[in-house]
């Protein structure tokens, strides 16, 4: 069981890149490939705010907030708004990856650095299996936000429009849509987003320089596999991408890990090419 | 070219909207050349003209879609031609694009709210204001929860005119609201066009049935490669020979 609970934690951390990843594909039809740095970014100001100058929890969730939303607000400016379409966005974003990348081996350095766990670091025996408090309050805060974001994107009007954007933005322009504004609130939210689970997701990850490239990586296979647009798709993706990644390590040995998350996304685009959750075509006429 | 003066012109009165010399397109390739036309309170404007002519164009600069490189909108005399287009909505311009371009992945209900979205009325309120809509298009009441992608065209079409009502537009812009529909239902949704007029809002129809689009105008444009051929009140156009000259190029 250990393993399980393993691959969900993990799973958890690529759920919530891939959550960053879809709520900027709702409002842009684009991606940020610059997400898993601002959570990386994150999860280092927390490292910085526990371990270098001891401040108290609410002020580095506080801190690494508003620091990663304005992160994202700059980088909107800067990678998203002057250029259009998906793959000159996909030459920025790599580009602000690149850059954030390199602004932390500058600042932070090279070594894995320990993130202390907020709260309680006990250690607990489910179902058969040892699972870190941390980990269990990760996987239910993943859910937790999902589930809010699905019900908030479907319930309120701001919600609809931002799906409605989606669909159709000349459309939702016609509506009296503000696109812009919205986007760019759904984009800094976001980086909010990594800010405010940066310091939960570091004492599993670990502080380093190279995470933000391997979480984006995984991150991406997760919303591949639970469809592209899709919150419920890509916490299961996320979780899926774990699972495979932690089973296989322990019954196939420490070499396939990565080769089976990927026979897994190969396998899964097969039988259902627009991912688990991924819409099909609807009637025109 | 250019016909009589409206009554209301000559007792001073502005009209809802006044395009003066409008030159548009999409980025380097200019589609409209040199476009005047006028919309009164409750009353049709019809624009016609063959594939090419300008017409969608026009509508798109109307709404904001595109830029106007010269000329100038005027709504309720206000120039508007630098108005970005999501506040022009809110101003009172509605815009119903061809082909149905409703919001196909999300419901009846929540394709009409989003009409509604620019008056700031918060969901309850706007909810509260459906029935209007559901009591015009009674098909679209019982199907409320369904997906609109899956309605028929005619329904679709009805979908998007009562989702650009739900703005409480003075001005509604209609692009080739029969397209692809069959003809008992384009008498439907011109008979629905004609009963707005009596509510005072005033209305732009783009429109490739001709005879149907004449039944419910008051006035006349005709474009062709972005320029006006013929502007008339629709009562001096006595038989339609004036109009297919002009349609076929010919004024």
């Amino acid at each position: 069981m250990t393993p399980i609970w393993s691959g969900l934690s993990i799973g958890a951390v690529y759920a919530l890149v891939a959550i960053g990843y879809t709520v900027v594909y709702i409002a842009y039809t684009t991606f940020n490939f610059a997400h898993a740095q601002l959570m990386m970014f994150a999860i280092f100001i927390s490292y910085w705010g526990f371990v270098v100058s001891d401040l108290p929890v609410v002020v580095v969730f506080l801190i690494a907030a508003v620091g990663v939303g304005l992160i994202a607000l700059l980088e909107e400016f800067i990678a998203i708004r002057p250029v259009k379409g998906a793959h000159a966005h996909l030459v920025t974003t790599l580009g602000m990856a690149t850059l954030l990348d390199g602004a932390t081996r500058l600042i932070w350095g090279d070594q894995v650095l320990k993130v202390p766990p907020v709260g309680s670091d006990a250690t607990w025996t489910i179902l058969g299996g040892r699972i870190g408090a941390v980990e269990v309050v990760l996987i239910l805060s993943v859910i937790a936000i999902a589930a809010a974001l699905t019900l908030y994107s479907r319930r309120s009007l701001t919600g609809l429009a931002l799906l409605a954007m989606a669909e159709d933005r000349d459309a939702a322009l016609l509506r009296g849509i503000n696109v812009k504004f919205l986007a760019l609130g759904a984009f800094v939210f976001t980086g909010v987003l990594a800010g405010l689970t940066g310091p939960l997701v570091g004492p599993k990850t670990f502080a380093v320089a190279t995470l933000g490239a391997a979480l984006a990586l995984k991150g991406f296979v997760a919303v591949a596999i639970g469809g592209f647009g899709s919150l419920p798709g890509a916490v299961i993706g996320g979780f899926v991408v774990g699972l495979v990644e932690s089973l296989s390590g322990r019954w196939l040995g420490s070499a396939y890990p990565t080769i089976m998350v990927f026979v897994v996304l190969i396998a899964i685009l097969m039988l259902k090419p627009a991912g688990l959750f991924g819409t099909t075509k609807e009637r025109v006429v | 070219m250019t016909g009589a003066l409206h009554e209301e012109e000559l007792s001073g009165e502005v009209p809802l909207l006044q395009v003066e010399h409008l030159v548009t397109g999409y980025g380097d390739i200019r589609a409209v050349w040199d476009v005047s036309l006028q919309v009164w309170p409750g009353e049709v404007s019809v624009l016609l003209g063959r594939n090419g002519a300008g017409k969608t164009t026009t509508l798109r600069a109307i709404s904001g879609l595109n830029r106007a490189d010269a000329g100038r909108i005027r709504f309720l005399g206000r120039d508007i031609t630098s108005v970005p287009a999501h506040t022009r909505v809110r101003d009172g311009i509605a815009l119903v694009q061809e082909g149905k371009r409703i919001f196909r992945r999300r419901t009846i209900e929540e394709n009409l709210l989003l009409g509604g979205y620019t008056r700031g009325l918060g969901k309850r309120k706007l909810t509260a204001e459906l029935g209007g809509i559901y009591e015009m298009f009674p098909i679209l009441a019982d199907r409320r929860h369904i997906t609109s992608g899956q309605l028929s065209g005619g329904q679709q079409q009805m979908l998007a005119i009562g989702q650009a009502l739900m703005a409480k537009p003075k001005l509604l812009m209609l692009d080739e609201p029969s397209g692809g529909l069959a003809p008992s239902i384009t008498a439907e949704v011109m008979a629905k066009v004609a009963g707005l007029k009596e509510t005072g809002i005033g209305i732009l129809l783009v429109e490739q049935a001709v005879t149907a689009a004449m039944e419910v105008a008051d006035r006349v444009t005709v474009l062709d490669v972005g320029r006006v051929l013929l502007d008339r009140r629709a009562s001096e156009i006595g038989d339609s020979a004036a109009l297919t000259d002009a349609y076929f190029g010919r004024a």
